[in-house]
């Protein structure tokens, strides 16, 4: 192959370029402020609109399990009255599909949105950057069986909903999402398979607002009994922090010169990256196996490849990337000293510190901050995503949990690309 | 006449090994005390990502 000729560079632009990235993320805040339907409050979502988590693929492409989510969404909003009408007009490109990530939106797993879904609004109001969230249902998230799970989705726009809505009016309009991830990273949640503290602390946080809120004793029990005995409901502290994640990350994007990861993302095919100095395209390279355990039924072979807009949660340095904090998660990488090792890796492939998440099992050391692409490949260390397994073929809700790593092929393309662009 | 090499394999050696952990494992079945040094070559030592690290190099 034909050496490329590159120019000179100074290296301190790149370093002053990434301070600024990893300076915004660490200084940006992340408020609840509302809950609205998508249509209503993301700029240019459509009514046969249907998003979905990961960079962009094309349907034919597509993982089977994604595949059903989408379908799901699209049955769930009326936009078909069957699942083979569905994927007719979504080929026909009478259903549009996109990614998440094209509208400031990010979902879990599947992450299939449709125009009528509530999603929560997170602000930070120091880089004036707006983010949403649809939550994980089981339908949309995993493409769980539509009749078991579309009571889910009634229950949250009818219910689950207007009460959030109400109970962020009661508290101000605004409720720190920050501040109750910080507490919980403390507290044994590592922020993003384990969020027990997280939750207990996003309850307490609210529950007098809640119970202010006007709606009636019978609403509010069926919202508490959500979040306390529902895969959704438990996992809901997720949303919140993968919106805060977005949020925050979103102030390092699109700094010229910059190498640093502002979004990390999968669609169960491949597993996207986007880098501050490289705009909004997506270098992916294959998503990976996810390992770790399965629950009594299920085997890894029954698991789909690494899928979810979850890993915004590592882009920003928690997640995986603070593992150690939690003793129980530590367990997905072999134990304590495992993790305690991959968070030191995970120091060296970063270019900052923040000194508002802190691992108390690392005597409260700061959170990494910055995944640097020049780093990952220099060092050949690559992140890893601590979620949830999907069932490959859809049907079911969540099967297992576990670990899957970034692959190393995506910071390459990446990288090929800044040098061209910069070089 | 045994040289340098053949006298120091015939006392107690400590090895330092860098890289390839399966090293490690069969020294160590042997007795020998080793310390594993996790390194990879950089860039996987692709010429083409090398050079353009080189010319983006990071600070120490």
């Amino acid at each position: 192959m034909e050496k490329a000729a590159y120019r000179k560079l100074d290296p301190e632009d790149i370093e002053k370029a990434n301070q600024k990235a990893v300076m915004n993320m660490i200084e940006s805040e992340a408020y609840l402020v509302d809950i609205q339907p998508a249509i209503k409050v993301i700029p240019g979502f459509k009514y046969d609109l249907i998003t979905h988590a990961g960079p962009p693929i094309e349907w034919d492409r597509m993982a089977k399990v994604q595949k059903v989510a989408i379908i799901n969404a699209a049955l769930a909003e009326g936009l078909a009255d069957s699942p083979e009408k569905a994927e007719k007009l979504i080929k026909r490109n009478e259903i549009l599909i996109a990614p998440n990530h094209d509208y400031n939106l990010v979902s879990g797993m599947c992450g299939a949105t449709a125009a009528s879904f509530p999603v929560l609004v997170i602000k930070d109001p120091i880089h004036e950057n707006t983010a949403f969230v649809w939550q994980q249902t089981d339908i949309t998230a995993f493409g769980d069986k539509f009749e078991k799970g579309i009571s889910e989705i009634n229950f949250v726009k009818e219910v689950l909903a207007p009460v959030i809505r109400g109970t962020i009016k009661e508290m101000g309009n605004k409720i720190n999402i920050k501040e109750i991830m910080a507490l919980g990273l403390q507290m044994g949640d590592e922020l993003h398979s384990r969020f027990d503290a997280t939750l207990g602390i996003f309850l307490l946080k609210i529950s007098s607002a809640m119970l202010s809120t006007g709606f009636s004793k019978e609403e509010l029990k069926k919202v508490v009994e959500y979040f306390v005995t529902s895969h959704g409901g438990k996992w809901y502290p997720g949303n919140l922090t993968m919106g805060a994640c977005k949020v925050m990350t979103m102030s390092a994007e699109n700094i010229k010169m910059s190498t640093i990861v502002t979004v990390m993302s999968r669609n169960g095919v491949e597993f996207g990256i986007r880098v501050s100095g490289l705009g909004k395209r997506w270098f992916t390279g294959p998503a990976g196996r996810v390992t770790g355990f399965t629950f009594p039924g299920y085997t890894h072979d029954d698991a789909a490849p690494d899928i979810g807009d979850s890993a915004i949660i590592e882009t920003r340095g928690l997640g995986c990337m603070t593992i150690a904090a939690s003793p129980s998660q530590s367990r997905f990488l072999g134990g304590l000293q495992e993790a305690i090792k991959h968070v030191k890796d995970m120091y060296r492939i970063t270019v900052g510190r923040d000194p508002m998440f802190r691992i108390p099992t690392m005597d409260f050391s700061e959170a990494p901050v910055g995944i640097d692409i020049r780093k990952v490949l220099e060092l050949n260390i690559v992140p890893k995503i601590t979620t949830g397994m999907a069932h490959k073929e859809g049907g079911h809700s969540i099967i297992g949990a576990g670990v899957a790593e970034a692959p190393i092929e995506a910071f390459k393309k990446a990288i090929i690309a800044f040098a061209r662009e910069y070089l | 006449m045994p040289n340098e090499g053949h006298r120091i394999l015939k006392r107690k050696i400590k090895v330092i090994n860098i890289g390839i952990p399966t090293f490690v494992e069969s020294l160590r079945k042997q007795g020998v005390e080793v310390i594993e040094v996790d390194w990879k070559p950089p860039a996987g030592g692709d010429e083409e990502l090398l050079r353009i690290l080189e010319k983006l190099k990071c600070g120490p």
